[in-house]
C-alpha cells in the first residue's frame, strides 16, 4: 500500500565521503518521524560523552508523514543533534520548503556523520549524492553562500542549507540556514561547521502518495475549515500573524507588563511602538511570505527603501528576536535592530541566544566587570553591530561571548553569571518567569535548555490561568511537552498545535500512512520522547543541579508597584519536586527504572549507569 | 480581448504553492509541485511570477511553430496539446518564453495548463485570492 512516509533515511559519512540507504526499521517507525525518529537515532547512535563538536556528534534531518502532503501547517523539517551550546541533545525547527524536498528526494531523514578534512557542500539529488569543495565559500554570508551552491551545481530550484562565518568558527549558538528560514537554536550551526559541512542542496521530484486518499482528504478538508476559521478572526494569533507577522503581539505583551526589557529588569519597554510588528510595516514595503502549503504566511519579508541601508532586504525580525535584540537590550532604533537581525541571518547565529549573551555583558558592562567594556551599552545600535561582529569572527571578547552566556558570564568572572537569563547555557525566550511561573517552569525544564516551543505561553499570556500562582503548573506544563513533541513527530509547524487538535493530526496520519494511534497513544509517544531526551541529557550528567532559574529570577520586577519579589526560591523548588513525581522521575529528576519500564525504554536505564559525560563541553 | 484567464497580482502571492498542489493532484493525482502545470516562479525577495501560457500577449507563439506533428493550437483562448499527436520531442518546451510548457514526468508529453476546461482547481485554494480565475475578463 501507498504511504507518504519513504521508509528510507540517507546515511553520509563526511569523513569517507560515502552515502547508504537504509530502510527505517520497525522500532524506529514507531516513534513516525521528524523528533521522534531523530531523537531516537541518536540516542542508539551517538555514545554517552560524545563531543558536540567532534566526528562521534551526528546530525539528523527528519521530516514526518505529513510532509510535502497537501496537508496545511506541516511545511517544517527538523534538526536533531547534541548542542554544542547546552551539552544537551537537540531539536531544532525551520520551515520554508526545505522538508518537501527532502520528502521528494526520497527520504524521511538525512544522517550527517563524521567530519570532512576540507569544507564542503553535499548535493543530494533524489538517488545520487556528490560531494563538491567549499574552501571557496569561507566566509561567505548564508544566502550568498545558498547562490553559490545553487549556481555550482547549475540548478536554481535546489534548496539549500548553509551557515555562515559563525557555523565555521563553531560560535557555540551559531544556526543554520533553510534559506529565509532558521534552525535557530542550540547551535546546530556549529555542529555543521565542526563537520566542515558549509551547505547542504536538496532536490527531488518524486510524487508524495497518501495511503487512504479518502480519509486523507477528508482530515485535510477538516483542517482548513479549522484554520480558514481562525484566519478569519483578524483578532486570533494566527489571525494576526497572518496579517502582521509574529511581531503582532507585542504592544498586548507590553500592555501585560511582561514584556522582558534590559536584560529581564523590567517588563515593560516604553519605546516597544517603535520596534513592533506595525512600526516595521509602517516604514519599510513588506510582504508577507508562506512556507510550503500553508496559508498562513506569517513571515514578513521587508526591503529597505532609502537611507544608509538602502536595497537591502530581510525577512523578519521575528517577535522573539523584537524582544531578544530589542527590549531586552532596551533598543529602539528600528534600522539597528532591522540590521542586527540580518547580520545574525547572514552570520548565522540564533538572535535568542546571542540577547541574552549581550544582555549579560552590557550589564557586565554597566558593573565594571568587563576591562574591555568601552562604549558598550543598552539601547546603542553599534554596540550591539560591534559586539555581533567580534562574536562571528571570535575577536576579542567575541571569542568570549561565543561560548553562550552561562560560559562567558564565568569567564568575565565576579557576579555576571547573574545577569546571564538562561537554563543550561541556552539563552533565554521572550517571557518573564516571575510572572508566567508555569512558563518558567517549561525554561528549567526542557531537553533542549531554556524553552518556548513547549510553554503554556498562551494561557498564561491570556489569563486563562493565572500566571503569578505555581498551583498546577508542574501538570499543564508536562502536558504540553508531551504535546508538542508528538507534533513534532508529524512534522507540524509549533503554531499548528494552535488551531489542529490531536485528532486532526491523526487523521491526517491514519490518511497518510495507514498509522491508527489513539490520543492517549500519540500523547504517549510524546512522553516517550521527552524521557527518551532526559534519559540522553542525565547520561551527560545533568539533574535537578541544572534546572535551575538565573538568579534575577527571584528578584522583584524592576519599575513595576510591588516591593517584594514575585518568585522564590521554595516555589521553584516546589514546582520542581511536583513536577519530577508527575513524570515519574527521583527527586534529582532521572527517570525511574518504573518509569522507563511503563514507557518501552527500559534498556535506555543502562545508558544513565554509565560514566563518561563530555567535561570539555560542558 | 476576450480570452479566460489565469491572473496573478504578484504583490499578494505568498508563494505558498497550494495552487501547483492542488494543480498535480487535480490533473496528476499526486502531490508533487514538481510536475504542476501552474507553477509560482520565485525570485525571492522580488515578486513571484505564474508560469503559465501566456498567448494574448506573446509575439511569436513559438511553441506551436516548434511542434513538427503539429499537436499545438490555440483553441477558444487556450493553449491546447493534442496528446495523440505528441511525440514528446521536447521541442515547445524551450521555445516558449513563459516556461509554460512541461514534459509530463509519467508518460513524457508535452503539457501545459488548460485551465481545468474552465474549472481551475488552482484558484480556489489561494490563501490571499492573488491568483484568480477570469472566464471571460474585460479588456485589458
Amino acid at each position: 500500500m501507498p504511504s507518504s512516509s519513504r521508509n528510507a533515511l540517507l546515511r553520509i559519512n563526511l569523513t569517507q565521503q560515502t552515502a547508504t540507504t537504509e530502510d527505517i526499521s520497525l522500532e524506529l517507525a514507531a516513534y513516525i518521524g521528524g523528533m521522534g525518529i531523530g531523537v531516537k537515532l541518536l540516542l542508539d547512535e551517538v555514545p554517552a560523552g560524545a563531543d558536540a563538536l567532534g566526528a562521534d556528534n551526528k546530525l539528523i534531518f527528519a521530516v514526518g508523514p505529513l510532509t510535502g502532503t497537501s496537508a496545511p501547517m506541516f511545511p517544517q523539517t527538523c534538526i536533531v543533534t547534541k548542542s554544542p551550546l547546552t551539552g544537551t541533545i537537540l531539536n531544532a525547527y525551520a520551515g520554508g520548503t526545505l522538508g518537501p524536498e527532502i520528502k521528494q528526494a526520497g527520504y524521511d531523514a538525512l544522517v550527517f556523520e563524521g567530519a570532512a578534512a576540507e569544507p564542503i557542500f553535499v548535493f543530494i539529488d533524489g538517488k545520487e549524492v556528490s560531494f563538491h569543495p567549499a574552501a571557496n565559500l569561507g566566509g561567505l554570508g548564508t544566502s550568498e553562500t545558498a547562490r553559490r551552491v545553487r549556481r555550482t551545481i547549475a540548478l536554481p530550484e535546489a534548496r539549500v542549507v548553509s551557515i555562515g562565518l559563525a557555523g565555521e568558527n563553531r560560535v557555540r549558538f551559531a544556526s543554520a540556514l533553510a534559506e529565509h528560514r532558521v534552525f535557530g537554536r542550540g547551535g546546530a550551526g556549529a555542529v555543521m561547521g565542526a563537520k566542515n559541512l558549509k551547505a547542504i542542496a536538496v532536490h527531488g521530484d518524486r510524487p508524495v502518495a497518501v495511503h487512504d486518499p479518502g480519509v486523507f482528504e477528508a482530515a485535510v478538508g477538516a483542517a482548513w475549515a479549522l484554520i480558514h476559521a481562525e484566519l478569519d478572526n483578524e483578532f486570533s494569533l494566527l489571525g494576526m500573524f497572518s496579517r502582521h507577522g509574529t511581531g503582532s503581539g507585542m504592544g498586548l505583551v507590553n500592555e501585560r507588563h511582561v514584556l522582558a526589557t534590559r536584560n529581564h529588569r523590567f517588563g515593560h519597554f516604553d519605546q516597544a511602538h517603535e520596534i513592533d510588528a506595525t512600526a516595521y510595516e509602517n516604514v519599510y514595503p513588506t510582504r508577507p511570505v508562506s512556507c510550503f502549503g500553508c496559508p498562513v504566511h506569517c513571515g514578513m519579508l521587508r526591503r529597505v527603501r532609502d537611507g544608509p541601508l538602502k536595497g537591502l532586504f530581510s525577512r523578519g525580525p521575528e517577535y522573539e528576536t523584537m524582544y531578544a535584540l530589542g527590549s531586552n537590550l532596551a533598543l529602539s532604533d528600528r534600522e539597528g535592530l532591522f540590521r542586527a537581525n540580518d547580520r545574525c541571518d547572514q552570520y548565522g547565529m540564533d538572535t535568542l541566544t546571542l540577547g541574552a549573551v549581550l544582555g549579560m555583558t552590557m550589564e557586565a558592562a554597566e558593573n565594571g566587570l568587563l576591562k574591555e567594556s568601552a562604549g558598550l551599552r543598552f539601547g546603542d545600535p553599534d554596540s550591539i553591530l560591534g559586539l555581533i561582529e567580534k562574536i562571528a569572527h571570535r575577536d576579542g571578547l567575541g571569542d568570549i561571548l561565543a561560548e553562550g552566556p552561562a560560559r562567558a558570564a564565568e569567564k568575565i568572572g565576579g557576579n555576571a553569571i547573574d545577569y546571564a537569563m538562561q537554563v543550561k547555557n541556552s539563552g533565554y525566550a521572550a517571557w518573564m518567569p516571575r510572572s508566567m511561573k508555569g512558563t518558567g517552569l517549561s525554561f528549567v525544564t526542557a531537553n533542549r535548555g531554556a524553552c518556548h516551543k513547549r510553554a503554556p505561553i498562551g494561557v498564561e499570556i491570556m489569563g486563562f490561568v493565572d500566571g503569578t500562582t505555581i498551583e498546577n503548573k508542574a501538570a499543564i506544563v508536562k502536558e504540553i511537552q508531551d504535546k508538542v513533541n508528538a507534533y513534532f513527530t508529524l512534522v507540524s509547524c509549533r503554531f499548528a498545535e494552535f488551531v489542529l487538535p490531536p485528532e486532526i493530526g491523526l487523521q491526517l496520519l491514519e490518511g497518510a500512512t495507514g498509522q491508527t494511534l489513539s490520543d492517549e497513544e500519540f500523547m504517549q509517544l510524546g512522553e516517550r520522547i521527552w524521557n527518551l531526551e532526559r534519559v540522553f541529557n542525565i547520561a551527560e550528567t545533568f539533574g535537578r543541579k541544572d534546572d535551575l532559574f538565573p538568579a534575577r529570577e527571584f528578584e522583584p520586577i524592576a519599575g513595576e508597584d510591588m516591593d517584594a519579589p514575585q518568585f522564590t526560591r521554595v516555589e521553584a523548588d516546589s514546582m520542581l519536586d511536583e513536577y519530577y513525581e508527575l513524570r515519574g522521575w527521583d527527586a534529582d529528576g532521572v527517570p525511574t527504572s518504573a518509569c522507563l519500564e511503563a514507557l518501552g525504554l527500559a534498556d535506555y536505564g543502562k545508558r544513565m549507569a554509565l560514566p563518561g559525560a563530555d567535561k570539555t563541553n560542558r | 480581448m476576450d480570452t479566460p484567464l489565469l491572473r496573478l497580482d504578484a504583490t499578494k502571492c505568498v508563494e505558498c504553492d497550494l495552487c501547483s498542489l492542488a494543480c498535480s493532484l487535480a490533473k496528476m493525482g499526486q502531490a508533487n509541485v514538481k510536475i504542476a502545470r501552474v507553477r509560482i516562479a520565485k525570485q525571492w525577495p522580488d515578486h513571484p511570477g505564474l508560469n503559465i501560457c501566456h498567448h494574448w500577449r506573446c509575439d511569436s507563439l513559438a511553441c506551436i511553430d516548434s511542434c513538427s506533428p503539429e499537436a499545438l493550437e490555440l483553441e477558444d483562448g487556450v493553449l491546447f496539446i493534442d496528446a495523440s499527436l505528441c511525440t514528446g520531442c521536447g521541442e515547445c518546451v524551450p521555445a516558449c518564453p513563459y516556461d509554460a510548457i512541461h514534459m509530463n514526468e509519467l508518460d513524457w508529453i508535452a503539457v501545459a495548463c488548460d485551465l481545468c476546461g474552465g474549472a481551475p482547481a488552482c484558484a480556489p485554494v489561494c490563501p490571499t485570492d492573488a491568483l484568480v480565475f477570469e472566464a471571460s475578463p474585460a479588456p485589458a
